[in-house]
C-alpha cells in the first residue's frame, strides 16, 4: 500500500487555465481547496506580468508557495528542449509533494473585429504569457487560428450558435493550436441548462475529432468551490462523449508546454533587438 | 445462475474540512445527482452503497458496481453543494478489493 501522500502520480498533475483573479483575493481559502485537489497551475485571466510579479513577491503569497512561471523555470534551470524542459518542472512539482502553485498571466480577447483584434495582440503581446480569443464571429476566429500571438480559441458550451465549423478545426490542425472547452455548464443545476451544454459539448467534441485537433479542458471556475482537478474534469468530459485516455494530455501537458514556450519567449534574457512592431 | 458482481470502493473526502455535512444529506445529493443524469434505471443498476463515513474527518468510502464507476465519478465531480453550503467531493482512491480501501482510510486518518 502507497504512502496518502506519494499515491498520485505524475499523470494526474493538474490545471486550471482559466482562473479569474477574485478567486485569489482569499489566499487562504484558495490554498485550503487546491491543496487537496492538487492543481499546481493556474492561468489568471487579466492578471498581466506586472501584477503576477507583484503577487508573488506579497508575504502572503510567499506563506503558500505561489510562484510565477519564469521564476519556476529559473528555479529548476532553463534546457532548450521543451519536452525535457516540460518533465523536469513536473519532477519538480511532484518532488516538492504538489505544494508548489504556479501562476500564468492570462488575457482573453473578446473583440468582434479582426481590425480590433489585430490592435490589442500588438498592445499586449508582451504583457502577457496566455492570450486567447472568443468570440462569436467565425472569420475573426479564423484570422485568429493562423496568427502566431494567439494560444487558444476558447469555445463556452453554453453559448446560443455554434461558433467553429470544420474548415476552423483544419486551420487549427494546421497551425499547431488547440481549442479550450470550458466545462463549467455541465455544473448547472437546472436540467435544461445541463442538457443544452452537453448537446452543443458532444457537437462541438464531434467537429474536434473529426479532423483530430488538439484540445485542452477547463471549469472556468467562479469561485474556489467550482475548482476541479485533472481527474475529475476528465470524468465530467465524458458526458461529452470524450473518451477518458483522450483527454489525457488536456488537463496538464498541454497548458504546461504551451506556457512554457510562452514564458521561455517573453523572458527578457532571450529578448534581442530586431524588427519592431507597429503599435 | 450465481451472478457474482465486481465492485469498485471508492474513497472520497469532502471539503472544507469545517461544518462537514451528515451521512444522510451526502447521501441523498448523490442519489438525486444520479437520477438527474443518469436516469432510475441507472441509479439502481450502480448498486452505491456508503461506508465508513466519518463526520469527524470528512472521508468515507462508496461501493458501487465496476461498471458504473465512471458514472459515479461524474456524479462526485458535478456536486458543488450540500443544502446551503458549497463542497467539493473529492475521490481520493479507487479499488476493487474494501479491505485495501479501509487500509488507505486509515493511513488518511494517521495523517491528519
Amino acid at each position: 500500500m502507497k504512502d496518502p501522500e506519494a499515491f498520485m502520480s505524475d499523470s494526474v498533475l493538474s490545471c486550471e487555465n482559466y482562473v479569474s483573479a477574485d478567486i485569489l483575493r482569499n489566499l487562504k481559502l484558495f490554498s485550503d481547496i487546491v491543496k487537496p485537489l492538487r492543481i499546481n497551475l493556474f492561468s489568471v485571466d487579466g492578471f498581466n506580468l506586472g501584477n503576477v510579479n507583484e503577487l508573488i513577491t506579497s508575504e502572503e503569497a510567499k506563506k503558500y508557495s505561489i510562484t510565477s512561471m519564469v521564476e519556476m523555470c529559473k528555479t529548476v534551470g532553463v534546457k532548450f528542449d521543451l519536452i525535457d524542459f516540460k518533465q523536469t518542472i513536473k519532477d519538480a512539482i511532484i518532488s516538492a509533494k504538489f505544494d508548489t502553485h504556479i501562476l500564468i498571466s492570462r488575457k482573453t480577447l473578446e473583440e468582434d473585429s479582426i481590425e480590433n483584434l489585430k490592435r490589442k495582440l500588438s498592445e499586449l503581446r508582451n504583457e502577457y504569457e496566455i492570450i486567447a480569443v472568443k468570440t462569436d464571429d467565425i472569420k475573426v476566429l479564423k484570422w485568429a487560428a493562423h496568427d502566431r500571438r494567439v494560444d487558444y480559441i476558447t469555445v463556452d458550451l453554453i453559448s446560443s450558435n455554434l461558433q467553429i465549423d470544420k474548415a476552423l478545426c483544419s486551420l487549427m490542425k494546421q497551425h499547431n493550436k488547440c481549442f479550450e472547452l470550458i466545462l463549467s455548464p455541465l455544473l448547472l443545476s437546472d436540467n435544461k441548462g445541463i442538457s443544452v451544454a452537453i448537446r452543443s459539448g458532444k457537437k462541438i467534441f464531434k467537429l474536434i475529432s473529426s479532423t483530430n485537433t488538439q484540445f485542452i479542458l477547463t471549469m472556468k471556475p467562479e469561485s474556489c468551490y467550482k475548482l476541479r482537478n485533472g481527474i475529475q474534469i476528465r470524468y465530467l468530459a465524458q458526458l461529452l462523449d470524450i473518451p477518458f485516455n483522450r483527454s489525457k494530455m488536456s488537463v496538464f501537458d498541454n497548458q504546461l508546454l504551451i506556457a512554457l514556450k510562452n514564458a521561455m519567449k517573453l523572458d527578457k534574457s532571450n529578448l534581442v533587438n530586431g524588427i519592431k512592431e507597429d503599435s | 445462475m450465481v451472478v457474482i458482481t465486481r465492485d469498485r470502493y471508492v474513497v472520497f473526502q469532502v471539503l472544507p474540512n469545517e461544518d462537514l455535512p451528515i451521512l444522510l444529506s451526502i447521501k441523498s445529493k448523490i442519489w438525486d445527482e444520479y437520477q438527474t443524469i443518469f436516469g432510475i434505471s441507472g441509479t439502481t443498476g450502480a448498486g452505491l452503497f456508503f461506508d465508513n463515513y466519518k463526520e469527524e474527518e470528512g472521508t468515507g468510502i462508496i461501493r458501487c458496481d465496476h461498471k458504473a464507476l465512471s458514472n459515479l465519478m461524474v456524479i462526485l465531480s458535478r456536486i458543488t453543494n450540500i443544502g446551503d453550503k458549497d463542497v467539493i467531493l473529492i475521490p481520493l482512491y479507487t479499488t476493487g478489493l474494501v479491505n485495501k480501501a479501509k487500509r488507505y482510510l486509515k493511513l488518511l486518518e494517521s495523517k491528519s
